[in-house]
């Protein structure tokens, strides 16, 4: 009878085991982690700059790509438990700057954040001055029950944006039965904001990518606000892998330099309007981001 | 995005496999042990477990990276992001499920087969046979739980695996991240298929236990 119990455990093992053999887990090459944020993944961005990076510099460095909001890509970096990261959220990074957790390497793209909402749009956003008062127009047909706003709610580059212009308006909109949040990734936002009608804030790469596949039908982009609405993509290195790993040292200056010549021509070339290179308007974009970095 | 779903679905299997199995070794290890302690303290015992099979596994993710991230206790061991980390974690998400699911039985069982057997005159050790014998449907449910449980949770993978292609990205993970992108179709496609496996593993086990095991 034992025999046959020996028999059950040999089979759940056996399942370990074939599985394993077929997967090769053993990994032994120079691994850098990169924690970024969704965007810059989901627009297939960063894979296309990481394998350029490498043909271009020959640098062999095996690159782990963790794709994550803003806030937790830049945690894991002050963790040490990723290396370096991409992400766009001015006031969050340079807290980590301050902290002496993470250095910028380079400011290197940016695009624009839009309003969107539906084609009706009963808060008469389109024919706003600029961001803030389209927000306090959201606000006030939200109040009459008029409007709803969907935000992210995630600590997300678009999330600590939004929440910005609402203490620029010098609004709270927290609690307002209006007010959704829907605590997940830009596009389910999006597909949410357009299930109930809503207003929200986005980054123009994911609306624009989403609109083509044709998942959207009554939301439309509605104000753009190149004052308020910079959206400044940056590239940071850990202080904890840069002090205790010369290599890590060594890929990020390859990096930087990178970033800001190659890198630029490459984004210039396949991206266009969605990721906008800085070359050409580094000083507008370094004010821009000073400014959004200490709104708080 | 561009990693077949067929290597995917070999790492969650590997993944979940290893640790369900550890996890209900654990479990018998355990429950061995407990079942010669006193009635009132394996109730308190089984009373912990039951109530930690509720921790959400997002927290024994946190929980693991907390002890895996480079300035964490285990942070030398360089595990953070590793298949292995994620090994961790589901160990600690499937153990008490396996632990529940076999102690209740195993305890009451252990007393009657053990008076039966030295009843008829019979060796200690074959006690554990007969035991063992009887408990071989409950302790098949229970790895059952182990692995399902493992394979379907998203939090340990996602906080200490992260989901990396070609590296830790399991079938759970997959499905959040293509859900993210808007991906709909391929991410029930994938649930289909993570539904797939725990019912064709079950039903395996099940037909293999009735022929072999306890007929």
């Amino acid at each position: 009878m034992n025999s046959k119990l020996v028999a059950l455990l040999l089979a759940f093992a056996a399942i370990a085991v074939v599985a394993s053999r077929l997967y090769a887990d053993v990994e032994h090459q120079r691994l850098i982690i990169v924690s970024t944020t969704a965007s810059l993944y989901q627009l297939g961005v960063l894979d296309d700059l990481l394998s350029d990076f490498k043909n271009a510099t020959g640098i062999d460095a095996k690159f782990k790509v963790l794709v994550k909001g803003s806030g937790e890509a830049l945690r894991v970096l002050a963790d040490g438990s990723a290396c370096i990261a991409f992400v766009h959220a001015p006031s969050l990074e340079l807290q980590y700057v301050e902290q002496g957790k993470a250095e910028r390497l380079a400011m290197f793209a940016y695009n624009e954040f839009v309003i969107v909402g539906p084609s009706d749009d009963s808060a008469d956003v389109r024919n706003a001055a600029n961001a803030i008062e389209a927000f306090e127009k959201i606000y006030l047909a939200g109040e009459k029950g008029m409007a709803k706003f969907v935000s992210r709610g995630d600590m997300s580059g678009t999330n600590v944006r939004e929440l910005q212009l609402w203490r620029l308006a010098g609004l709270s909109p927290e609690r307002r039965p209006w007010y959704l949040k829907s605590c997940q990734g830009m596009v389910q936002t999006l597909l949410m904001a357009e299930n109930v009608g809503a207003y929200s804030l986005t980054d123009l790469g994911t609306y624009v990518r989403l609109r083509n596949q044709g998942k959207l039908r009554v939301l439309v982009e509605l104000k753009r606000d190149p004052q308020h609405l910079v959206n400044v993509y940056s590239a940071y290195v850990s202080a904890t892998c840069a002090l205790n790993d010369p290599y890590v040292r060594y890929v990020a200056q390859k990096l930087k330099n990178y970033l800001m010549t190659r890198g630029q021509e490459l984004l210039a070339s396949k991206y266009g309007d969605v990721i906008r290179p800085v070359r050409g308007h580094e000083d507008e974009v370094e004010r821009a981001w000073e400014a959004l970095a200490r709104l708080d | 995005m561009s990693e077949s779903i067929f290597s995917i679905t070999l790492r969650s299997l590997y993944v979940s496999s290893t640790a369900a199995l550890i996890a209900f070794a654990s479990a018998v290890a355990l429950s061995a042990l407990l079942a010669r302690a006193p009635r009132r303290r394996a109730e308190m015992a089984l009373g912990v477990f039951e109530a930690l099979v509720g921790v959400p596994t997002t927290v024994i993710g946190l929980f693991v990276y907390m002890l895996l991230n480079p300035q964490g206790p285990l942070g030398f061991t360089r595990l953070l992001y590793t298949p292995t980390a994620i090994v961790i974690g589901e160990f600690l998400v499937a153990l008490p499920m396996a632990f529940t699911s076999m102690f209740r039985p195993f305890y009451e069982l252990r007393e009657c087969a053990r008076e039966l057997v030295l009843s008829l005159g019979c060796s200690e050790g074959l006690a554990t046979k007969v035991l063992l014998r009887e408990l071989a449907p409950v302790l098949t449910s229970s790895y059952l739980l182990a692995f399902s449980r493992a394979i379907g949770e998203l939090g340990v993978a996602l906080i200490v695996g992260s989901g990396i292609e070609r590296y830790t990205s399991v079938l759970t993970t997959a499905i959040a991240v293509r859900t993210s992108i808007g991906d709909y179709e391929v991410s029930i496609q994938i649930g289909l298929i993570l539904l797939s496996i725990t019912i064709s593993l079950a039903l395996m086990l099940k037909v293999f236990g009735e022929r072999v095991l306890w007929r």
